[in-house]
């Protein structure tokens, strides 16, 4: 398929850039395609700049909406007589996965261009979990339950997390600094794997290579601060700006290992974290209806959503068991009293 | 930064650029690109073939990316 030529009677165009951008919107792009468009990238990096310009077009293009002589034009075009098919169902755009790096970048030259939509969003379901590689080399993991969006421009890297976690690989660029908005501060990357976990309005970061720099901004709550944190050291902020001390099991290399591989481990967490921290892959919660065992020190290893082998394993090893009340679990003990005492540890695996 | 120079006058360039294209390679961008209409249901509507709409799509493209970003006209 290829195009004809350009409109205004010039040369035929050069670049194959346009008409991928075309097959790329259209929803009919198959997997030969995407392979054809994956090997055509990998030609040359002009190809991917000038996919990107193209993608950039694209998406500016959408600004036409807002001119008055397209109004018009569309206007009538509504008006004429048959319409097959509701228009709503066409409405959203399908992406392809192997465009996704592209659009990243020219969502950066959309937000020159004053187009309202400055970043592009990712989103994780409860349970999911999702691997989002970005135009730089650099990954972002997103866990259960997360949002973050991403905006990248000429002279830096920005992300913001609007909420849930993610682990961030950051690939080098001494120009362009790799920045994480979370809550109330910032964590400021120099070419480093770090985690970032936003949960009941605090933010901790953990830091697994290299370095960052966290930053609590000043408020009316507090004065704000920054701190440098090299490999293996976490930090939290709350809002309001102040740096707290980190929660041991948030802040958890063996946590976040975990979680990359799809997994929950608890290394002598009290029982109340380690419900807390399994209902936030869980599509149906555990609720915890014996306080008196919410400190109880547990172990294990468990596959993220197997509710069922977590509650077994508990079962079998503090005396309690689930009632399912059919939007939750309550988890009772069964023979109150028995056994088991409030700071016990108990391994399950 | 030369790119940024260029974005600024972007938004009336992109509209001059809209105007010059053939009425029916524009109402096809504006179908498919504003309306979200698919390949197919744009064909019906002005009664052309699929593929007419993906050349006119592609050719709608080419022209406007030369108003956005003259410097690498050819």
């Amino acid at each position: 398929m290829r195009t004809k030529g350009s409109p205004d009677g010039g040369s035929p165009a050069a670049s194959r850039a346009p008409e991928w951008v075309m097959r790329m919107h259209s929803g009919l792009m198959s997997q030969a395609d995407e392979r054809e468009l994956r090997e055509w990238l990998a030609e040359s990096a002009a190809h991917s700049r000038d996919l990107l310009r193209t993608e950039t077009v694209w998406r500016v293009s959408g600004a036409l909406a807002g001119a008055p002589e397209v109004q018009a034009e569309l206007a009538i075009l509504r008006q004429s007589p048959q319409r097959s098919k509701p228009w709503a169902t066409a409405l959203l755009s399908r992406w392809h996965i192997a465009t996704a790096t592209v659009i990243l970048f020219a969502a950066s030259a959309a937000a020159w261009f004053g187009v309202a939509q400055m970043a592009t969003w990712y989103e994780t379901l409860p349970g999911e979990q999702r691997i989002i590689p970005l135009a730089d080399g650099s990954i972002v993991a997103l866990n259960t339950n997360s949002r973050v969006g991403v905006d990248y421009d000429a002279d830096q890297r920005t992300v913001q997390i609007e909420r849930g976690e993610a682990l961030f690989q950051v690939a080098e660029d001494p120009l362009r600094p790799f920045i994480v908005h979370a809550a109330s501060g910032y964590v400021r990357a120099f070419g480093t794997r770090f985690n970032v976990l936003v949960e009941d309005q605090e933010v901790t970061i953990t830091v697994l290579d290299g370095h960052v720099e966290v930053a609590a901004r000043r408020s009316s709550a507090g004065p704000g601060a920054h701190k440098l944190l090299d490999a293996h050291q976490s930090a939290a902020y709350a809002l309001g700006g102040l740096l707290v001390e980190a929660d041991p099991t948030r802040a958890s290399i063996d946590r976040i290992v975990a979680w990359r591989e799809g997994r929950l481990r608890f290394d002598g967490w009290p029982l109340e974290r380690a419900i807390h921290e399994h209902n936030r892959y869980a599509a149906k919660p555990i609720r915890l209806g014996a306080a008196e065992i919410a400190q109880t020190r547990i172990s294990g290893i468990f596959r993220v959503g197997d509710t069922e082998a977590l509650v077994r394993a508990l079962s079998s090893l503090i005396n309690v068991q689930a009632i399912d009340h059919g939007d939750e679990l309550l988890l009772v003990r069964s023979r109150p009293g028995a056994v088991t005492h409030e700071g016990d540890s108990q391994s399950l695996l | 930064m030369e790119e940024l120079v260029i974005m600024e006058q972007a938004s009336e360039r992109l509209r001059d650029a809209l105007k010059e294209l053939p009425a029916r390679t524009r109402q096809v961008f504006l179908l498919h690109r504003l309306e979200g209409l698919p390949h197919q249901d744009v064909a019906r509507r002005l009664g052309i073939a699929d593929h007419t709409v993906g050349n006119d799509i592609t050719a709608a493209l080419t022209h406007l990316r030369r108003a956005l970003f003259p410097s690498e006209r050819q």
